[in-house]
């Protein structure tokens, strides 16, 4: 049998595996009952019987459950971290390509359109046209502004361009603006250093969904994001002084709803970990270590 | 008469390139002279229309900007870089000036200022403008530091400043609480950067561009 319908046989039925395994278990220890008497010498003790019963019980199953279910489940688990790393990368490079259009395409034609009001205006003569020009230009500066922000909510250029310092550096500095709250950041420790494109994205994504989730669920009034690298591992930390994360979330119940699963995906995908602590009233602390090199 | 600013456009957006020949050559002192959509065989364009001032877009299709602001400063008789782009992150304006851009522009800003621009940027001068004026003025500080444009980091300065006052690789490291294999790769980073080789050498030059008394206190 090989190794592909192993693991579609343990995903697709657990329940026939469990059966097999059952089966095996009470077939095999009816076997070696049966041959016990013939094997054990007459005046043993049902202690050293009921060790010669387990020992041959266990070689015979222990070979069978490897191969009927740790082989399977590691290849399962192999496949699934393909399968995320490549829905990751893929996710990211539609994003990438997006952004990239809503910024130097539409966002271009958008600033054109500003220049050419906002030199327009002046020349009209009229006062009431002069007006309505004023107010069509305001309205494509501000439509600038929201395709800008949209450009950088899906994936800011600059992480490309000049990696993750600069990258969350825009990214705060547009929490700043938007939200009431006061947010600070710590980039010396990286600098202007690059890492790995996955190690960036995987940092990146997760401060970015740890601080959509303090704006929008944790009513802090302070947050502090600081990121470090120590020749072979990349940290982020980040904290706030809110309400908490409720426990059944960070227990794994709901914990889509805040993109906890896979910010903790991205962590392990990357050999590194993600931890929560997290107190009703006391803030949260997000810490995140994964391993890095710089390029 | 002096003679007026050769300018070579480079933008993949035709219509911001039409936009901005019309501008230009509508001006007396200027004159746009060549125009690229991507960086492909830009230097043999520039050696035949031998521009002053090229006015640059930072993202061109398949990339190449930086490389190419880097490739013109470290050959001789290239003409000036005006960045001209959508990125008002002041993240890209000091990576654009670290690689030897003088003239760093923001797309929305008025047809008066990137005239501006283009004038100061070719008569050697330093010119920055995000259209944010906080932003603006923190970058245009650091890029006139003595010393010229923007060379290093924050970070890098911190280590050259330390090892200008003789401490060692070692003692740079736990200062600055990194290890020394940080700081080794921080030299020669600002080793490559600024063309110094020996400590005697960065000695001498944090003494000399007033970087030592500038963090000292």
């Amino acid at each position: 049998m090989n190794a592909w319908l192993q693991s579609r046989i343990i995903t697709h039925s657990p329940l026939r595996v469990w059966l097999l395994v059952v089966a095996v278990v009470s077939v095999t220890e009816a076997a070696v009952m049966l041959a016990l008497p013939v094997l054990l010498p007459a005046e043993s003790t049902v202690e050293f019987g009921a060790i010669v019963d387990s020992f041959l019980l266990t070689v015979s199953v222990a070979p069978l459950l490897w191969w009927f279910i740790e082989r399977p489940l590691r290849r399962t688990n192999k496949l699934r971290a393909e399968f995320l790393a490549e829905y990751f990368d893929r996710t990211e490079s539609e994003r990438r390509h997006i952004a990239s259009d809503l910024h130097d395409g539409v966002g271009q034609s958008l600033t054109l359109l500003v220049s050419g009001l906002a030199s327009a205006a002046p020349l009209c003569g009229d006062p009431e046209n002069t007006r309505r020009l004023e107010r069509l230009c305001q309205v494509a500066r501000t439509t600038l502004l929201d395709v800008k922000r949209l450009a950088l909510g899906l994936r800011p250029s600059l992480l490309d361009d000049l990696g993750l310092g600069p990258a969350l550096e825009a990214i705060i500095v547009d929490c700043r603006e938007n939200q009431p709250i006061q947010i600070t950041l710590d980039t010396s420790h990286i600098g202007d250093r690059r890492l790995a494109d996955p190690v960036e994205t995987a940092v990146f994504r997760i401060a970015q969904e740890a601080i959509t989730n303090i704006v929008k669920h944790s009513h802090a009034t302070r947050a502090s994001v600081s990121i470090r690298f120590n020749d072979d591992t990349v940290e982020l930390d980040v904290r706030d002084n809110g309400c908490g994360i409720p426990e059944q979330y960070l227990e794994g119940h709901n914990g889509r709803q805040l993109g906890l699963t896979s910010m903790k995906e991205r962590a392990t995908l990357l050999g590194g970990r993600l931890t929560i602590k997290s107190e009703k009233g006391q803030g949260t602390q997000l810490s995140v270590q994964i391993p890095a090199k710089e390029r | 008469m002096t003679p007026p600013i050769r300018v070579m456009l480079m933008d993949d957006h035709a219509v911001v390139r039409a936009g901005l020949k019309a501008l230009i050559n509508h001006q007396e002192d200027m004159i746009v002279v060549a125009e690229a959509a991507t960086t492909r065989d830009v230097m043999k364009i520039i050696d035949e229309s031998t521009p002053n001032v090229l006015v640059l877009d930072l993202s061109l299709p398949g990339g190449g900007s930086l490389e190419l602001v880097r490739m013109l400063h470290q050959r001789p008789e290239s003409p000036r870089v005006l960045v001209l782009t959508m990125h008002d992150a002041g993240s890209y304006a000091r990576s654009a000036l670290a690689a030897g851009a003088t003239g760093y522009v923001v797309k929305t800003v008025s047809e008066f200022d990137l005239l501006a621009a283009i004038r100061a940027v070719a008569n050697g001068r330093i010119f920055i403008d995000l259209d944010n004026p906080a932003a603006t003025s923190e970058i245009y500080a650091q890029a006139t530091l003595p010393g010229g444009t923007v060379q290093l980091s924050d970070r890098e300065t911190e280590v050259l400043v330390l090892l200008g006052r003789g401490f060692s690789n070692l003692e740079v490291a736990e200062k600055l609480d990194i290890s020394a294999k940080t700081v080794a790769t921080y030299k020669a980073r600002i080793s490559e950067k600024i063309g110094l080789k020996s400590t005697a050498e960065f000695v001498k030059y944090v003494t000399d561009t007033g970087l030592l008394s500038e963090t000292a206190g």
